[in-house]
């Protein structure tokens, strides 16, 4: 959302942050030092991420893991400030501790890979399974292949997460408002959400 | 469970009791929050409304930026944040997109902005 002042706009940031995070844990979001200042050309983005990650998630015995970048800019000269993504990072465990998959964008931080990826991780493979052929758990079960391939997506909202998470991984919402927070913060984040 | 069960949710006691409130600069924060404490037919609006009494994040000093780097760096690659600093500063992490090493180079920012 565009603001006058760049606090104001990064107050958006938190708002979308923090609620959407609040469908499902009630873990609360932290920000790099200066993350509600303007971002300087070179210096590194600033950071959002659960003070304690990652945030377990009731009902389902996963964990999310977040950690979001972005920039506080200036659209021209005299132009309102907004907030944009600079990458991000959600990622989901098993209670062992062991990536599911994870959704990544890191175009500074690795630019060798800068499109928009997801991970495939050791998790995927049930415990269960590992026991049965005689593996410890640091066992990675995954084909070698697909467990280091960065499957390109579109990026992804935060939002999509947290819905993937209640709808299809079995986590239970912490309110029975959780739909429709999603859906109006998730509509925000396609009219106003800026991308570098 | 629908918006008219009148209640929530997963552990909804124990949160509210755990939760601590305290200032740190301009920010107003908790560790936890409490969400859809009511939610009754309207829900959506009672959980927006509770959420959104609460909603300055916490922003980490310099000590505590540090600090999470360490854990991270530590929990993740069993090194220390000014080892960890050092490989990434100069690419000697093989593949640095890997799941352990990235989420500790999301850290950075908070050691060194």
């Amino acid at each position: 959302m565009p603001a006058r002042r760049p606090y104001a706009a990064v107050r958006e940031l938190e708002r979308w942050l923090q609620r959407t995070a609040a469908c499902v844990t009630p873990h609360k979001v932290v920000i790099s030092r200066g993350g509600r200042e303007p971002s300087l050309s070179h210096a590194l983005p600033h950071t959002a991420k659960f003070a304690s990650d990652p945030a377990p998630l009731g009902g389902s015995g996963l964990l999310l893991s977040v950690a979001h970048h972005y920039r506080v800019v200036r659209a021209g000269e005299r132009g309102p400030w907004r907030v944009q993504t600079a990458g991000y990072y959600y990622g989901f465990d098993d209670a062992d501790g062991r990536e599911i998959l994870a959704y990544h964008w890191h175009p500074v931080d690795v630019p060798d890979v800068p499109f928009p990826h997801i991970h495939v991780g050791p998790g995927v493979v049930r415990r269960e399974s590992l026991s049965l052929g005689g593996l410890s758990l640091r066992h990675n079960a995954v084909r070698a292949d697909v467990g280091r391939a960065h499957l390109p997506t579109r990026r992804i909202a935060f939002e999509d997460v947290v819905r993937l998470a209640i709808e299809q991984l079995g986590v239970e919402p912490l309110h029975a408002g959780w739909d429709a927070v999603l859906r109006e913060t998730r509509s925000s984040f396609s009219r106003n959400r800026t991308w570098i | 469970m629908g918006p008219g069960d009148g209640a929530c949710l997963f552990g909804f006691a124990s949160l509210r009791r755990a939760e601590s409130r305290g200032t740190l600069g301009s920010a107003i924060y908790s560790e936890v929050i409490h969400v859809g404490i009511e939610a009754g037919e309207n829900g959506a609006n009672l959980a927006t409304k509770t959420v959104s009494e609460d909603m300055g994040l916490r922003e980490l000093n310099a000590e505590e930026g540090r600090a999470l780097l360490e854990e991270h760096a530590r929990r993740y690659l069993n090194l220390s944040a000014e080892e960890f600093l050092r490989r990434w500063d100069a690419h000697e992490f093989e593949n640095p997109d890997r799941p352990e090493v990235l989420r500790v180079a999301m850290t950075i920012p908070f050691a060194r902005s």
